[in-house]
């Protein structure tokens, strides 16, 4: 996520890149960007994770199903409202207020709500409404309307499809909450040591991407751009504004994966991921910050704004890594101490 | 040995993915038609060469002057047309293409998507983009041909101003301002410089002509030789005569003439178009008409026997009262007059008698603003009347005036004029 968030205010290729139908001019730019395939599908996965695991932890403290559930639309709603003041603002540098679009957080919001009516179902009936959905979702975007400033638009791209409005609709992204609140029932319940978790988790992430790659092979029903061969670049850049069903389970799979291996990996090299954790802990924090001092300083003041390429976006990387990690460090010092509705709610 | 092992995995895998990927030799190499290739590591892969033009042939689909120097021009384009080679062996599968035009900075001008489908068997892509001077600037260009994203050819071009389009734009430009009038009459006096029979009317006669005078207003000063063209329409509405006219940068005026005798025009209406820079400044109309017997002094050889002629000016000397200047067209002025002076002549001087002549000034639009009566007794030995009026902008329009002259009831003179608006104004 920072890595295309620092190549989006640095990297001179966004001057002309258009998210929606990309082309590179070279290889480390499309790694670049392709690493950053993986943020929303893994944001949204995490998030019905932890929506899950705030259900139980909740319910073990013994509330009932509507206060747990009123705490999430709230925090939901909350999320709803954060993107569209503060971080449509904050692309701009605070340049301009624009509340009338939404974005990856706005989508966490929404699925937030609508888990919060599900999320204390059986992990089966939540894996059967996810796939519903997902299998449904590459039949609902056909439906035919003309973006514009119209409410069907509004409503198409909040839901649906993607567009200048929203490029994260709801319903496909909620089907991965879904799927991380499934996979939240095994890594924080049913499988009880890490070796169940490496095991379980290489299967299900296997056996997504095969599922996602015998999808792709069809060619047809679930993808959306073409591509040229099996394994080739166009293989793997389907669609993710909206996502396809090959994106989606490509990505989903792949998600579990790496947090399969991050598992293994912290079982070997312990303290490797410690610099995660800081910012882990106060994620929406460190989101909501690195793009206000990006947007201030890069695109509002113009420092190296579009100006430089890979080397440039990497060294970006590095600096605000530099800035935010103390910076999450105090905050999530403030927040443990803080009583304030909005500073817990972030 | 755990950490060995994870360590070898992760770097192996990134290997095989980033090795794997691409269809496309990373090195290009210079393919036909000096397109810069990017050749498919597969033995039948598709190939592009890309070809650029300025037009492209509706029945073949051919380019025509293809090249890759083109000259900015209004509404022009530069064509491109790709061909793929090894179409025939992708039938069976959807090709997406992106083609790419950047300019001399490597921005992106203008992409788009092509998506060939299995029923489409076409194998060239064809694109343009304007070059109009409002649109590009000189410098080099190129153009890339993208198969599934990944860039597969590429090809520079160059957009240039030729020199005699940058003179031009600059002439344009410098004479955005420029106005000009058009004037016709039958000559100018080689004495005086004066315009004669200056009106918008003219009898068709035989060695006679039309002279169009075009006056040039807010012509920049600089220096710069202008090339107008003057375009003489016939009643038919199609030009009979095409000059191009050189003018100095020191020169305000320029003219253009046309015979009228009878063997060479008919009677009706005609024009005179005036282009700069194949635009249309001013355009005139003038009418022919059949040669009728109209003389300016009319000797009436009937029982009176008088006639009279008129001389036009704005000052008459006082010593000799001789009219200073006579002339047929004057400018109209604040506090100017136009001074008539009539001679008289008598053809019968030993006849005695009282005589009533009445001086009327007929305005363009044939009515009489002005008359003047003036009686002459038998003793009265003077040759010559006056009568005079003003030429103020506030009381005159443009246009061709004329002064007929009576003797009693019958026409012994008249005398036409052009009264001009001030150039300064």
């Amino acid at each position: 996520m920072l890595v295309d968030h620092c190549s989006y205010y640095l990297n001179s290729t966004w001057e002309f890149l258009d998210p929606l139908d990309p082309l590179f001019a070279n290889w480390g730019q499309v790694v670049l960007r392709y690493v950053s395939y993986i943020c929303a599908p893994g944001f949204l996965l995490i998030n019905g994770a932890m929506v899950w695991w705030f259900y139980y932890r909740r319910k073990n403290k013994g509330l009932d199903n509507w206060s747990i559930r009123k705490q999430l639309i709230q925090r939901g709603t909350f999320l709803i409202l954060l993107q569209m003041t503060w971080v449509n603002s904050s692309w701009s540098g605070f340049n301009r207020f624009d509340p009338w679009h939404l974005g990856i957080i706005a989508c966490i919001g929404f699925s937030m709500i609508f888990q919060s009516f599900i999320v204390n179902w059986r992990w089966e009936l939540q894996l059967a409404v996810a796939v519903i959905i997902l299998v449904l979702h590459p039949i609902l975007i056909k439906i035919p309307y003309s973006p514009g400033d119209n409410l069907l638009t509004v409503f198409m791209q909040t839901f649906i499809d993607a567009g200048d409005f929203n490029k994260y609709p709801v319903i496909p992204w909620f089907a991965v909450a879904l799927l991380g609140s499934v996979m939240a029932h095994g890594w924080l319940k049913a499988w009880d040591t890490d070796r169940k978790r490496i095991y379980w988790g290489t299967i299900i992430g296997a056996s997504a991407i095969i599922i996602s790659i015998m999808i792709r092979m069809l060619r047809g029903y679930g993808n959306i751009f073409p591509f040229s061969d099996f394994g080739s670049y166009s293989f793997f850049f389907d669609q993710k504004y909206p996502p396809s069903l090959y994106f989606n389970l490509w990505f989903f799979g792949c998600s579990v994966l790496v947090i399969t291996l991050f598992i293994a990996i912290s079982k070997i090299f312990p303290k490797v991921f410690l610099i995660f954790d800081i910012t882990g802990k106060v994620a929406l924090f460190f989101y909501c910050m690195h793009i206000a001092i990006l947007g201030v300083f890069s695109k509002r003041i113009g420092l190296f704004y579009h100006e430089g390429e890979i080397a440039a976006t990497l060294i970006g990387v590095v600096i605000m890594m530099i800035v935010m990690v103390p910076l999450s460090k105090w905050f999530y010092k403030v927040k443990s101490h803080s009583k304030n509705f909005i500073i817990r709610m972030i | 040995m755990k950490r060995k092992v994870l360590i070898f995995f992760l770097i192996t895998l990134a290997q095989i993915v980033l090795t794997f990927c691409s269809d496309r030799i990373e090195t290009p190499i210079e393919g036909g038609n000096s397109t810069l290739v990017y050749p498919s590591k597969s033995v039948n892969g598709i190939e592009a060469i890309i070809t650029f033009c300025e037009r492209i042939s509706k029945q073949t689909g051919d380019p025509i002057k293809a090249g890759t120097t083109f000259a900015i021009k209004e509404n022009a384009k530069v064509y491109t047309v790709v061909d793929l080679i090894n179409r025939k062996f992708h039938k069976d599968k959807d090709l997406m293409f992106h083609i790419d035009w950047l300019d001399s900075s490597g921005n992106s001008l203008f992409k788009k998507r092509i998506d060939l489908k299995t029923d489409d068997s076409s194998s060239t892509l064809m694109s343009s983009i304007n070059i109009s001077p409002d649109k590009r600037q000189p410098g080099n260009y190129s153009f890339r041909v993208y198969l599934f994203r990944e860039l597969i050819a590429e090809k520079k071009f160059e957009l240039i101003i030729q020199m005699k389009d940058t003179i031009a734009v600059i002439k344009r430009d410098l004479v955005k301002d420029l106005e000009a009038r058009i004037t016709f009459c039958q000559g100018i006096s080689k004495k005086t410089g004066k315009l004669i029979g200056a009106g918008n009317k003219f009898e068709i006669k035989d060695k006679a002509k039309v002279l169009a005078i075009i006056n040039l207003e807010n012509k920049d000063t600089s220096n710069l030789n202008l090339t107008f063209y003057a375009d003489w329409i016939g009643p038919n509405d199609s030009s009979f005569y095409k000059k191009k006219i050189e003018v100095f940068s020191n020169s305000n005026s320029f003219s253009s003439s046309i015979s009228i005798s009878h063997k060479k025009r008919q009677p009706g209406n005609y024009f005179l178009r005036v282009y700069l820079f194949e635009k249309l400044i001013t355009e005139g109309k003038f009418e022919l008409i059949e040669a009728k017997k109209k003389e300016k002094i009319i000797t009436k050889p009937g029982s009176e026997n008088i006639s009279a002629s008129v001389a036009l000016c704005e000052r008459i000397s006082k010593k000799t009262g001789l009219p200073i200047n006579p002339d047929s067209v004057f400018t109209l002025k604040g506090k100017g007059n136009l001074k008539a002076i009539i001679y008289i002549v008598k053809n019968d001087t030993t006849r005695k008698q009282q005589m009533s002549f009445s001086v009327e000034w007929t305005s363009p639009d044939n009515n009489t603003f002005y008359r003047k009566n003036i009686e002459l007794s038998p003793d009265d030995t003077s040759s010559t009347i006056t009568s005079s009026i003003s030429i103020s902008p506030q009381k005159r329009q443009p246009g061709i005036y004329i002064l007929h002259v009576y003797y009693g009831k019958e026409l012994v003179g008249e005398k036409n004029f052009l009264l001009k608006e001030n150039a300064d104004k």
